[in-house]
């Protein structure tokens, strides 16, 4: 005889799912991680999006880039300076040659505490990331990373716990679809250059014209994600201001989970 | 007497004698205003690798009378160390030993000071500034029935500039009206050390005799190498592996033997009929241990392709130091962890990428952005590819913290040349093309005017504009003034 399953009212549900949240995130998290202490990720606004208001050493952080010059970089480098504060190095991972440390201490980066490794190949550059984040003297690792295997995603990871070390990752949007081991998935696009009349001139010019970004909580493991957030660079005075966030739903839209009774009467069908 | 070097106005002092000193002449003044306040004063060219060749042969010398002679550490040594422990009765005492040495280099026409002491920090001390050290040899036995340390008391009333501390360090203990080793002595050591770092501390220690000092011959004993040849040639890295597990361990040994460490190894590999092929691996501080030292070149040799097979290998500690001691001044004073766990990741880094590949930055003063970094390889030397970015940096000036307008994190390695469109001839642009396609300007700032100075190489004249693209990039692009080019620099991620 089958028993029916009474369907669970809506209050009853939320508390279900936080429930089972808190569990999984308390078994996602490694011996490590309990042992480490929160530090901001150096902006407030995106600190409020994260479970444990910020982010912990060992973590992997990842930013997708919708399009270029949208404000990854400098995010990302904001909390590689937050997880060096206790005097670990920063390593930046540069194989297009490209980075311009005095921009980087504009912002903080203290250079006498940095090492900039320029890789050749793919390979190479992931080895030196796993090395870095390996390394106990080492707070952040910061690099590019167009592809990223899963298996070569999980290594970082691994690499990064074994630090503790914060691993931010820069990555295109493309990346989206694919699976990830970052313990943040954040995707930043540009928010619209149309300006409020805080800003704008008559000519639609500002005399210092900050860059709006739009973050987005894609994957938290053991949080919530769908949050946002907008932002906006300053890259003269050196602030990123908070504009506005978006609180994320409670439950999820897109995996919401299949009411009990409905799943129980399709199963007996 | 000044010595002088050239200088971009004409030529300056490098070193002055006392006398001139006393009539004011100071370091880095121009030789015209130096010759203003001394009245016939004798000019030499100043030539620190000159006269450090002269003081290698002085050394040379010397080992007849000490087999341990040594060459003072720093960048432009004036003094040589001896290591004379025992050797009184081959002398009849140590009075006769300074009398010997004082005629040995009154007859080469040098006038030289002497100080002999139970530590060499005591005897440089002595030397360098006891007002008389060069008559009274035999003190330290008379010192002995002073100080259990055998460091004569007025040792400690020498001024602090004797510990062989940084000109800036004797001056800011100075300024706290610490003039004496005597005075610094009684001081609690933790303020010390953090005020002044461990150095001084250090440097108390081996004048006193509580830390310890070793004279290194500057003569080696012998060349630090191993080599191995195989009975058949081969390519196979299973075998090479083999051999130089062999290699290492005895180099090892030998390095341990003598308390030092590799911190340059060369390797080779002999190939019948050809020029062997050779590599180098730098470490960050000296290394004795086999099982780091064979990682490192595990490491290298993963991306090293041999140009046939061997039949035999080489091995040599080219550059080595005392084990304990780092390397340059990588992170120094800021660094509160690990200095050894530093040395592990920079060398395994180098290793593999090799050493132009691990760099630290410089910021250097000049406002055109491409100059305005200087790249250093943080271990070994800087590769050609290297020096070549360096050379656009020409301001050797370290930059002062200030303030710094907008800067991109991405700077092309070379400005790109692109195309846009602009309403005004002279006003910021409109449009940019970029990667074959034409995006608006929804936004622009500046221009921000970048000059350099006619007498600073090719002149450079810009104006700056941080554009913002429809597509919502911040790019920083600049309008050649010369010949009104445009050019992207950065952009702003």
């Amino acid at each position: 005889m089958s028993r029916r399953i009474q369907p669970v009212q809506s209050d009853e549900r939320v508390g279900l799912v936080d429930g089972l949240r808190q569990q999984l995130e308390h078994w996602g998290k490694t011996k490590s991680a309990e042992e480490t202490v929160v530090f901001s990720c150096g902006v407030a606004a995106i600190d409020r999006l994260l479970p444990e208001g910020g982010l912990r050493p060992g973590m992997l952080i990842e930013w997708l880039i919708t399009k270029g010059g949208s404000g990854a970089a400098t995010l990302g480098l904001l909390s590689a300076r937050e997880a060096c504060r206790e005097g670990g190095a920063l390593v930046v991972v540069d194989r297009s040659q490209t980075f311009y440390p005095p921009a980087a201490a504009a912002w903080g980066i203290d250079l006498k505490r940095l090492i900039v490794v320029r890789p050749k190949t793919a390979r190479d550059e992931l080895w030196a990331a796993v090395q870095a984040l390996r390394s106990p003297v080492v707070g952040a690792v910061w690099g590019k990373f167009e592809r990223l295997e899963s298996r070569a995603f999980r290594r970082l990871q691994l690499a990064a716990e074994a630090g503790p070390t914060l691993g931010v990752l820069l990555r295109p949007v493309t990346a989206r679809g694919q699976p990830t081991w970052a313990n943040v998935r954040l995707e930043i696009s540009p928010w619209s250059v149309v300006r409020g009349p805080s800003g704008a001139n008559d000519e639609g010019r500002t005399a210092n014209p900050g860059r709006l970004a739009h973050v987005r909580l894609v994957h938290c493991r053991g949080g919530r994600e769908g949050g946002s957030t907008v932002l906006e660079i300053d890259d003269v005075a050196r602030t990123v201001q908070s504009g506005f966030t978006y609180d994320p739903h409670p439950l999820r839209v897109v995996t919401e989970l299949a009411d009990p009774a409905s799943r129980s009467r399709s199963a007996r069908a | 007497m000044v010595l002088v070097r050239s200088a971009p106005r004409g030529s300056e002092v490098a070193v002055c004698c006392s006398k001139a000193k006393a009539e004011g002449v100071r370091l880095g003044v121009p030789l015209v205003e130096a010759q203003s306040l001394v009245r016939e004063l004798a000019v030499a060219k100043y030539d620190p690798v000159g006269d450090h060749r002269a003081l290698i042969k002085c050394a040379e010398a010397c080992e007849q009378f000490s087999p341990r002679v040594a060459i003072e550490e720093g960048r432009e040594p004036e003094s040589l160390l001896f290591d004379i422990g025992g050797l009184e009765h081959l002398w009849g005492s140590e009075g006769r030993l300074a009398e010997q040495i004082n005629k040995f280099f009154a007859r080469r026409g040098y006038l030289v000071r002497l100080g002999m002491a139970d530590t060499v920090g005591a005897a440089w001390a002595t030397a360098h500034f006891d007002e008389a050290p060069a008559d009274g040899m035999g003190r330290k036995n008379e010192s002995s029935q002073h100080s259990s340390l055998g460091v004569r008391p007025s040792a400690f009333a020498l001024p602090v500039e004797s510990l062989r501390i940084s000109e800036e360090a004797a001056g800011l203990l100075q300024e706290l009206g610490i003039e004496t080793v005597e005075q610094l002595k009684t001081l609690p050591r933790e303020g010390l050390a953090l005020r002044f770092g461990e150095k001084l501390l250090l440097r108390l220690d081996q004048l006193t005799g509580a830390g310890r000092e070793v004279i290194e011959p500057r003569r080696s004993l012998g060349p630090l190498e191993a080599s191995y040849v195989l009975e058949e040639p081969t390519a196979d890295w299973a075998v090479l592996r083999f051999v130089f597990e062999q290699l290492v361990e005895q180099l090892a040994r030998q390095l341990i033997a003598r308390n030092q460490g590799a911190v340059l190894l060369v390797g080779s590999f002999g190939f019948a009929g050809e020029t062997p092929q050779q590599f180098q691996v730098g470490l960050l501080q000296p290394s004795a241990s086999t099982r780091q030292l064979l990682e490192l070149i595990e490491l290298h040799l993963e991306r090293l392709k041999l140009r046939n097979e061997v039949d035999r290998v080489e091995l040599r500690a080219a550059v080595v130091g005392n084990l304990g001691e780092r390397q340059g001044e990588l992170f120094a004073d800021c660094w509160p962890i690990d200095p050894h766990q530093l040395a592990v990741l920079v060398n395994r880094l180098g290793s593999r990428l090799g050493s132009e590949s691990v760099l630290r930055a410089e910021p250097r003063a000049s406002p055109v952005p491409e100059r305005a970094v200087k790249w250093a390889a943080i271990v070994g030397q800087n590769d050609r590819a290297l020096k070549q970015e360096n050379k656009k940096t020409r301001s050797r000036s370290p930059s002062s913290p200030g303030f710094l307008p907008a800067r991109p994190l991405v700077l092309c390695s070379k400005p790109q040349k692109i195309e846009v469109g602009c309403i005004a001839p002279a006003g910021p642009p409109q449009f940019v093309w970029l990667e074959k396609r034409r995006e608006q300007v929804v936004e622009s700032v500046g221009p921000e005017r970048i000059e350099t100075l006619w007498w600073r190489g090719p002149a450079v004249r810009r104006d700056y504009y941080r554009v913002t693209t429809e597509a919502g990039r911040q790019l920083w692009i600049f309008e050649r003034l010369t010949d009104h080019e445009w050019f992207l620099q950065g952009i702003f991620e």
